[in-house]
């Protein structure tokens, strides 16, 4: 299954809330608990050396914690007056809308993504294959280009309401605000859940459920009983995503105008001479961000879930839908046109529009370079990155390797604006020769995506047994040629899954690509962006879809390799 | 050739709070296989990776060919040890081919001369036509035989055996240990067995050093290690044993139920008086059927090739006992209990 972010297992959340300073206190052991690193390949290197892989994985995960730490230092410097700012009721609103955005969207998503995964792994529902694919689909479209096809179709004037004018409609219900905003969030995140719930169903043990027939349940009581509970992790996990998600997101809310949490970061930054409180409501944003990784804590529970038997595997049970095939199949369609039909139809419509219109095309090539080449360099950067944090913590578990494995994922919990402005104001104050620069917003991508790369990279670490280079050793190579031989081509997979995985979500990056670029530099995401916040929608088509059409190189990879290891 | 060809003295390895491996003192010989025995997590594994290099000792020093290898602040690294090791998965390289894997410490050879020792072992295992494999298109047993070449390709000065049999089904592993061991003693390659079973442990190896606790109490041939076990930990581990209990009698004598025992005891000479309980393995005994037998037939094991007959003495003690497969004395019979053991039985001191 593809596996989009490392959370599957129950470390990396620990980790995450670990990093963003959940304080010790009553909850504290339970999430502890659900931190807990998972037993991890037996201490193979501990030998000599083990300067340099520590120093390396040191080193980056310092650099990766560095804007939180200097968050909170300037959120903790701040004056009485940022203070009184933050303090108005005002925020509390935010924080409100921002709770209810995050309640309604993952529920969404739940409603959504848990039957879609069920429909396409356990029936007989007509083009399951077909269907799993495009159900992962939304996934590659941003929320700020969802957004802005949503509102040019639903919204007033918008197509729906043209169509349907001749009717005597003149209102729609109204799209601006949490409705919007929470269904282009919906449909657009819930992949997340189906995703992390379709791996959870495919590697479920279909022995289990055969002794559930045997000890005489029918399918509708096996499947309530033994199957839902047993998704119970896989609807957690793919839940923290999709809460995480929205609470970063930016595009969507902007552009439907709903006033939550990164909206009025973005507005107090860039209105106010005071970033300070900019700062504040970012540390304010993390605060909630922790929140979320505790509920998903004690969401967890404590039983474990395994496969019983190690031996071969074999197929999973089909449900024979019979009279429900139409009307099941009928649903799983009219997901996949919402949320992926309709924006390809509007899409379309404004491409065609621009074309007609003259619409200049000269601009897409450079933003299309900027935006490929930058990505291309945070995926690369990134992976090698993780490469030391993987090592360190899969061949030399311990205090150092699991804290540095715990901030490395800071950015996993930190929304993109959040990291920004952290890095601006760290830039502009103690670093200026990076304010402004490409370097700058590069180390953005890396700090918010290296979580990503580190799961893929880790997981692929796994599975090479240090009794390899062990094996090579004795037989005589030095260290070097050992990882130039024998690790590195294993790890190879590994590397252009996390790169790919990087790449695809750098591309789509919009708010630390806004805040961190050099003056002048556009990218896909931005001119998509400038051009939607304008209304502009036909200008907006083709940018929008160059970034669909490039993400989706590395997505097609990732769901090949998943068909290959499904094989 | 009369320098042991490694030699661990006072071998210490320390994981936190757990002593794995506590004072050692091993010498291997030139061609010489030496078995270490012992349950799961007694610290036999790590005393291999202490000697291949792959972990550093707490204390203590491992000796290569005469020269230091690992000490408490110096470990040679694994490359330099000029050791083989085949481990209990086989770790063969997922990568390359069967005859790459091999070829893989053939180095400071030239093309010619590398392909051609490639083909030498892989002929000594018996898979020439097999080199253009990957380890997945190979079975547990090929798998096995290409680790063994690809660890005696170049010239090992002695083989590290990680429990290199215990994933193979019962036959197979059978088979491959006698093969093992020809190829072994034909190159007259010396090597350390690590394993928790005895009876391969007994059929390979020259000697067999019982470990426990991270301790080796005995290094011996395979036959003292089982007559003459130095504890009852030892004893344990060698064989099904069973105690009976005893009095000195002087002259090396111990009563018991059973009659009068000639004894050895390794505490030394037994003084008159001492109560001791005396080591009897099941083929120590022989059960004559008798009415007015004082011992009494309480269970019956037939395992094919022969039958286990347990037994309860007069002093509450059980003893097994061996007969041949059709023996058909049954549960509940009275039976006479007669040493037939020629050489002198073991006592430890009393519980």
């Amino acid at each position: 299954m593809l596996r989009l972010w490392p959370s599957t297992g129950t470390n990396s959340t620990l980790a995450i809330s670990h990093s963003i300073g959940v304080r010790k206190g009553r909850i504290a052991p339970v999430v502890l608990e659900t931190l807990r690193l998972p037993v991890l390949a037996s201490s193979g290197w501990r030998l000599r050396s083990p300067g340099l892989l520590t120093t390396a994985a040191l080193l980056v995960g310092s650099a990766m914690a560095l804007p939180l730490v200097y968050l909170a230092i300037r959120s903790l410097g701040a004056s009485t007056d940022a203070w009184d700012i933050f303090l108005r009721p005002r925020t509390a609103q935010i924080l409100w809308r921002s709770i209810q955005l995050v309640v309604v969207v993952t529920g969404g998503c739940l409603l959504i993504g848990v039957p879609l995964a069920w429909f396409t792994t356990r029936t007989d529902l007509p083009n399951r294959r077909l269907l799993a694919v495009l159900c992962a689909l939304p996934l590659v479209v941003p929320t700020y280009v969802g957004a802005f096809l949503y509102i040019s179709a639903l919204g007033p004037r918008g197509l729906l309401q043209d169509a349907l004018s001749p009717l005597g409609v003149t209102r729609l219900p109204e799209i601006y605000g949490l409705p919007g905003a929470a269904l282009t969030l919906v449909l657009l995140s819930y992949p997340y859940v189906y995703l992390t719930v379709r791996a959870s169903l495919l590697r479920m043990d279909p022995s289990l459920e055969e002794s559930a027939r045997l000890l005489g349940h029918n399918t509708f009581g096996t499947f309530m009983r033994l199957t839902l509970p047993q998704l119970r992790p896989a609807m957690v996990s793919g839940s923290l995503l999709v809460a995480l998600y929205t609470l970063s997101d930016f595009g969507a809310v902007s552009l439907m105008r709903y006033e939550s949490f990164t909206w009025a970061i973005y507005q107090q930054y860039l209105g106010s001479f005071d970033r300070t409180v900019a700062a504040m409501l970012a540390f304010g944003l993390v605060g909630l961000a922790s929140l979320v990784l505790i509920v998903e804590g004690l969401a967890r529970g404590r039983s474990r879930y395994y496969r019983s038997s190690s031996g071969s595997e074999r197929e999973q049970p089909v449900v024979a839908l019979e009279r429900w095939r139409r009307p099941l199949g009928a649903y799983v369609w009219t997901v996949v046109i919402a949320a992926l039909g309709l924006p390809a139809a509007v899409l379309g419509y404004w491409l065609l529009n621009g074309v007609t219109s003259g619409e200049p095309f000269l601009l897409l090539w450079g933003a299309t370079w900027n935006a490929v080449s930058v990505s291309a360099l945070a995926a690369v950067a990134a992976t090698l990155l993780a490469v030391p944090v993987a090592a360190k913590v899969v061949r030399q578990p311990g205090l150092v390797a699991s804290s540095v494995y715990r901030v490395s994922h800071t950015g996993y919990a930190m929304p993109g604006i959040v990291v920004a402005l952290a890095l601006v104001f760290f830039a502009s104050r103690l670093a200026s020769p990076l304010y402004q620069t490409l370097w700058l917003l590069l180390f953005g991508y890396v700090v918010l995506h290296l979580p990503a790369a580190l799961g893929a990279v880790r997981s692929s670490l796994v599975q090479i047994s240090p009794r390899l280079e062990e094996s090579a050793r004795i037989l005589g190579s030095g260290q070097l040629r050992a990882l130039l031989t024998i690790t590195g081509p294993l790890l190879k997979p590994g590397l252009l899954m996390g790169g790919a995985l990087v790449f695809l979500i750098t591309v789509k990056e919009l708010t630390a690509t806004l805040i961190l670029s050099p003056l002048n530099f556009k990218t896909l995401a931005t001119a998509v962006w400038s051009a939607s916040e304008e209304a502009f929608f036909a200008q907006a088509a083709a940018p929008a879809l160059m970034i669909i059409l490039v993400s989706s190189i590395p997505m097609a990879l990732l769901i090949f390799r998943e068909r290959k290891l499904d094989k | 050739m009369n320098a042991p060809v490694i030699r661990c003295r006072q071998l210490t390895k320390r994981f936190e709070s757990v002593l794995a491996v506590d004072s050692v003192d091993l010498d291997i010989w030139p061609g010489e296989v030496i078995a270490i025995l012992g349950r799961s997590g007694c610290g036999k594994t790590t005393l291999l990776r202490l000697i291949a290099g792959l972990e550093s000792p707490s204390g203590g020093s491992v000796e290569i060919k005469g020269q230091q290898a690992s000490s408490s602040d110096y470990v040679r690294p694994p490359e330099q040890r000029g050791l083989g090791m085949v481990v209990q998965e086989y770790a063969l390289f997922p990568h390359m081919t069967a005859a790459s894997n091999v070829a893989f410490g053939l180095k400071g050879l030239d093309a010619d001369r590398r392909e051609a020792r490639v083909a030498e072992v892989m002929g000594l295992v018996e898979l020439n036509d097999l080199g253009g494999r990957y380890p997945y298109e190979l079975s547990g047993g090929q798998q096995q035989r290409v680790a063994l070449a690809r660890t005696l390709a170049p010239n090992p000065v002695t083989v590290l055996l990680d429990e290199p049999f215990s994933n193979l089904d019962s036959s197979m592993r059978q088979l491959l240990r006698q093969e093992v061991e020809t190829i072994l003693r034909s190159q007259r390659t010396s090597a350390i067995l690590v394993t928790h079973d005895r009876e391969e442990a007994f059929a390979v190896a020259d000697r067999v050093g019982v470990m426990i606790d991270g301790q080796l109490p005995q290094i011996d041939t395979p036959e003292r290690t089982y007559h003459f076990p130095a504890s009852r930990e030892v004893a344990l581990l060698t064989g099904p044993c069973d105690f009976i209990p005893g009095c000195a009698a002087g002259g090396g004598e111990v009563k018991t139920d059973i009659g009068p025992l000639v004894c050895n005891s390794a505490a030394g000479e037994l003084s008159e008086g001492v109560d001791v309980d005396v080591l009897v393995r099941p083929d120590d005994l022989e059960l004559i059927p008798d009415a007015n037998g004082r011992g009494e037939v309480v269970a019956r094991e037939f395992r094919g090739d022969q039958v286990i007959l347990s037994v309860r003495l007069e002093s509450g003690a059980t003893v097994r006992s061996r007969r041949r497969s059709f023996s058909t004395l049954p549960s509940g019979s009275r039976v006479r209990v007669s040493p037939v053991k020629t050489i002198p039985f073991v006592v430890f001191p009393a519980d």
